[in-house]
């Protein structure tokens, strides 16, 4: 893609304009997508992504700059203009490239740029399951998109690092209609891993999943509103933990002493059942990459052990602020973007309790099966989260459907009331949006129980 | 110039190979980006990006690609790649279509836009964090205090005669304050969008956010029940900027909008009218043609309360028999023909937003909605939002509110609305359109409390 010796003239420009340390990051990326809508191929894709960002370090702060230019003239033009407060530096040192070789974790058997008309049967099969499933759905839309990443990372201490990344996705979404009442569930599945992915995956579970939860909505009555007993399901459930303390671990606001977790390692943050991971190196998982993208190796961080907050998730220039390491979580989307403290996966870890148990001991509450999207103010810790199925629990029982429901509250305050942790760990897979993008991550839990949560729903009764 | 060779080489080979038709979309854009963080520039960014999407037509069916290289070593790979993803499509709607006019390129910039010095930028961005902290000592940092700049140029051409281009600027400076209180912390963030450098000041957002975060310090939930409110104009065009995409044919097609199989119903208070106007001067982004060379024209959408028209591109207006707005629009390089309102709105009432709290005997004052991504369904226009604002008693701002849901559905609140407001506010634009509303009374909303 490029040549070293313009690498190194690029950085030895960034250096000698007053940095003290200078990065590179290189991305060719071959992206496939295709989109399904009542069982017709209606969209398809197929293009590149291509282009260099230059990061530049002063002390603890830094510029950016990204081109799709890679001419060794525009790239010394664009760090000259990045660098505004410029500081003549004659004692300029880059050292030589030692190529690093990552090991890779992530087995790859059949790429995934191979036959279109494979991704194609997938889509259909996941479709039929779906329409199958009850003759309330009304419509179907299958998402399958795939994307093959190479990438050069450098940087002014010699390191040099090539790596490729290879994802691919499918994701369901039914409508079910009955008497001008819609709803819609939705299922996905993906992975860093080649088409062989699909070999493990129930594509016609996905399918009726989605519409059973469409259906199950249906003419639901609205979840009530107040303060109480929440249980939420294992899986993609862990968005909650994701959201409402993940954001706040990152090293991003926490270096800045804006997180409400600053400060606080060694400290209790969280009920004690509470173990709390994040692992980049789980083999072929959606969150998962050899290396992060300022290319230190990822690997597996202990956020919270028992309730007590053990470790940031760190990035490079953030780790300089802190005076701590960096924790291999610097990721980004693109080029277009200047890596920053980021989750891989990121879970609960299993508990002692079984889905029943925790059911059976919860004498009134709201057991959400499955949880859509939501948001996190960092500032202040503040969640809102919708779910997309949700059951009433009545004397220990899983009782009826109920929709609209929204789980309000603070990070701090979710943790502590974690009163049940199952048993059951699954991951979810999702993709999560925050300063340096929208990046691959997986969330994870066992099914877990809070016990006092504000339940926003629209409904006075009990 | 450079595009039309790429463009020469790129119809020639296409014609060897037996395309119909093929079209160059082209787009180049330069960005500044800036944040301050205690008195730090946190962030300074300097960008430049470009590329190309390919749109051919063969044997009747259209396939895309896009590239980032954006040279002649791409035209093969493309042409490969269309003629694959082409043959697989199941819809054959979609035609490359010519122009009705020829039109002059289209210049909506502002020169004074034109540089690559930010010092005075940085240095009242900086100036600002002291000012914001000196309203309230409870105001204890600036969470956001970003500037960004940006310069867009698009060009198509396409082998049905298609030749135009255009070019866009603006700049956009969010600021949000932090206000703590021992264990309590609230934010509140405003947004200023402007073209002419001169109109970049950070004061009036200042005096905003610095009341709006200190009175949540103290805010309550109200008790749970059914309230009349006002959302004022930045909540309610956030809302309908949320809502934007039950306009357009695209989602009314594939079932997607409540709008489906409404038109010359009455949906709304004969109070609401919604129009989509690509010239109007308050808002952000003016264009004279979209993304397939139609020319774009004013319309009304929602008439008196009567829903007239969708949004088309030449795609649905076929379909569906409806005539072509001028919205086909593409996000980008990397998305397909789609639709997008240019700049919708809510036709702005006679009432001043001072008049509207004075009439309201007892309700609410909404000046934030959250999670307006995920708290809201377009399909089946149902929304549940956490929200904050002030409590209204006989005409007067009482306390602030916070920790409530509002909730209901879209056609409820078009039928709800009681009062529109003379104080129309435009939104941040997303790229291809803006959403803009004034300030709305609408009545019986149900709120979820304490």
């Amino acid at each position: 893609m490029i040549k070293q010796s313009v690498i190194q003239n690029v950085l030895f420009e960034a250096l000698s304009l007053g940095g003290d340390f200078a990065e590179i990051f290189i991305e060719n990326r071959f992206n496939n997508s295709f989109q399904m809508i009542g069982g017709k191929i209606e969209k398809g894709l197929k293009g590149r992504d291509f282009g260099i960002g230059v990061r530049i370090y002063f002390g603890t702060n830094s510029v950016y700059t990204y081109t799709n230019n890679l001419e060794q003239d525009n790239l010394v033009k664009m760090v000259r203009k990045a660098v505004y407060m410029k500081k003549n530096n004659d004692k300029v040192q880059v050292m030589p490239f030692i190529e690093v070789f990552t090991k890779d974790r992530h087995h790859i058997k059949n790429s995934i740029q191979g036959n279109d008309f494979e991704k194609i049967e997938l889509m259909k099969k996941i479709s039929q399951a779906a329409f199958g499933y009850d003759e309330v759905i009304k419509q179907v839309v299958a998402n399958y998109v795939d994307y093959k990443q190479e990438i050069i990372i450098a940087n002014s201490e010699g390191m040099y690092i090539e790596d490729q990344r290879n994802r691919t996705r499918l994701m369901v979404s039914a409508s079910a209609e009955s008497k001008g009442d819609i709803q819609t569930g939705s299922m996905n599945k993906g992975a860093h891993q080649g088409f062989e992915f699909y070999e493990n995956v129930d594509i016609d579970y996905m399918g009726k999943e989605a519409s059973r939860i469409a259906k199950t909505a249906l003419h639901s009555k609205y979840a009530p509103s107040g303060k109480m007993p929440v249980v939420i399901d294992n899986g993609f459930g862990g968005v909650l933990f994701h959201e409402a303390s993940g954001h706040g671990l990152e090293a991003t606001s926490v270096a800045k002493g804006i997180s409400v977790y600053s400060g606080k390692k060694g400290q209790k943050i969280a009920s004690e059942l509470v173990t709390a991971i994040d692992d980049g190196t789980i083999a072929n998982a959606w969150g998962s990459q050899n290396v992060d993208d300022e290319g230190i190796a990822t690997q597996k961080n202990i956020l919270i052990e028992k309730g007590i907050l053990k470790s940031y998730l760190i990035d490079r220039l953030n780790g300089r602020i802190m005076g701590e390491k960096s924790t291999g979580s610097g990721r980004r989307q693109s080029y277009k973007f200047a890596p920053t403290s980021r989750m891989t996966n990121t879970y609960i870890d299993n508990g002692e309790s079984t889905f029943n148990e925790i059911i059976e001991d919860t004498e009134y509450g709201l057991y959400t099966k499955y949880m859509g999207g939501g948001s996190v103010n960092p500032a202040t810790g503040e969640f809102n989260f919708a779910v997309m199925e949700g059951y009433m629990i009545r004397n220990g029982k899983i009782a009826e459907a109920v929709r609209g429901a929204t789980l309000i509250g603070t990070g701090f305050e979710a943790l502590e009331n974690i009163d049940k942790v199952g048993n059951n760990l699954e991951h979810g897979q999702g993709m999560c949006g925050s300063a340096s993008g929208s990046i691959p991550v997986n969330v994870g839990q066992p099914t877990i129980r809070i016990k006092s949560m504000t339940v926003g729903g629209r409904s006075e009764e009990r | 110039m450079k595009l039309n060779e790429l463009y020469d080489l790129l119809n020639k080979k296409a014609t060897d190979k037996g395309f119909e038709k093929i079209e160059l979309f082209y787009q180049e854009s330069r960005e500044f980006n800036s944040k301050v963080f205690r008195s730090e520039v946190e962030k300074y960014q300097i960008a430049e990006e470009s590329g190309v999407s390919i749109r051919g037509q063969y044997k009747g069916k259209i396939g895309y690609f896009y590239s980032e290289l954006a040279d002649d070593s791409i035209v093969d790979e493309a042409l490969e790649s269309i003629i694959a993803t082409s043959q697989l499509m199941d819809v054959e709607d979609e035609k490359i279509i010519g122009m009705e006019v020829v039109i002059e390129d289209f210049e909506d910039f502002d020169e004074s836009l034109q540089k690559d010095d930010y010092k005075s930028i940085i240095d009242e961005m900086i100036k600002n964090e002291e000012k914001l902290k000196k309203y309230d000592e409870r105001i204890t940092d600036l969470p956001y205090n970003m500037y960004a700049e940006m310069e867009n140029f698009t060009f198509i051409r396409n082998s049905n005669g298609v030749k135009l281009s255009q070019k866009t600027n603006l700049f956009y400076y969010v600021l949000s304050a932090l206000a703590k209180d021992g264990d309590k912390a609230k934010t509140a963030m405003g947004i200023l969008v402007d073209r002419n450098q001169e109109k970049f000041t950070g004061e009036n957002l200042m005096k905003t956010i610095a009341k709006e975060s200190v009175d949540l310090l103290s805010a309550q939930a109200v008790d749970t029940g059914v309230y009349n409110i006002i959302l004022r104009n930045d909540a309610a065009a956030e809302l309908m900027d949320a809502f934007s995409g039950i306009f357009s044919a695209e989602m009314v097609d594939k079932n997607m909008s409540v709008l489906k199989d409404k038109v010359d119903k009455k949906i709304g208070n004969s109070l609401l009218t919604i129009l989509d106007n690509p010239f109007e001067k308050n808002a952000h982004m003016h264009r004279k043609f979209d993304d397939e060379g139609t020319l774009t024209k004013e319309k009304t959408l929602i008439d008196e309360g009567v829903l007239k028209k969708y949004l088309h591109n030449s795609k649905t207006s076929k379909k569906m028999d409806m005539d072509n707005t001028g919205n086909g629009v593409r996000s980008g390089i990397k998305s397909l023909l789609g639709i997008s309102h240019t700049n919708l709105y809510i036709k702005p009432g006679s009432k001043s937003f001072k008049d509207m709290i004075l009439n309201l005997e007892k309700g609410l004052l909404i000046t934030n909605l959250q999670a307006l991504h995920s708290g809201l369904n377009p399909i089946s226009g149902d929304f549940s939002l956490p929200a904050q604002g002030y409590l209204i008693e006989s005409g007067e701002i009482m306390t602030a509110v916070d920790n409530i849901t509002i909730a209901g559905n879209v056609l409820d609140v078009f039928n709800d609305i009681e009062e529109i407001g003379n104080d129309l506010y435009f939104y941040l634009p997303n790229g291809m359109g803006s959403v803009g509303s004034p300030s709305v009374k609408v009545k019986n909303i149900n709120v979820t409390g304490k």
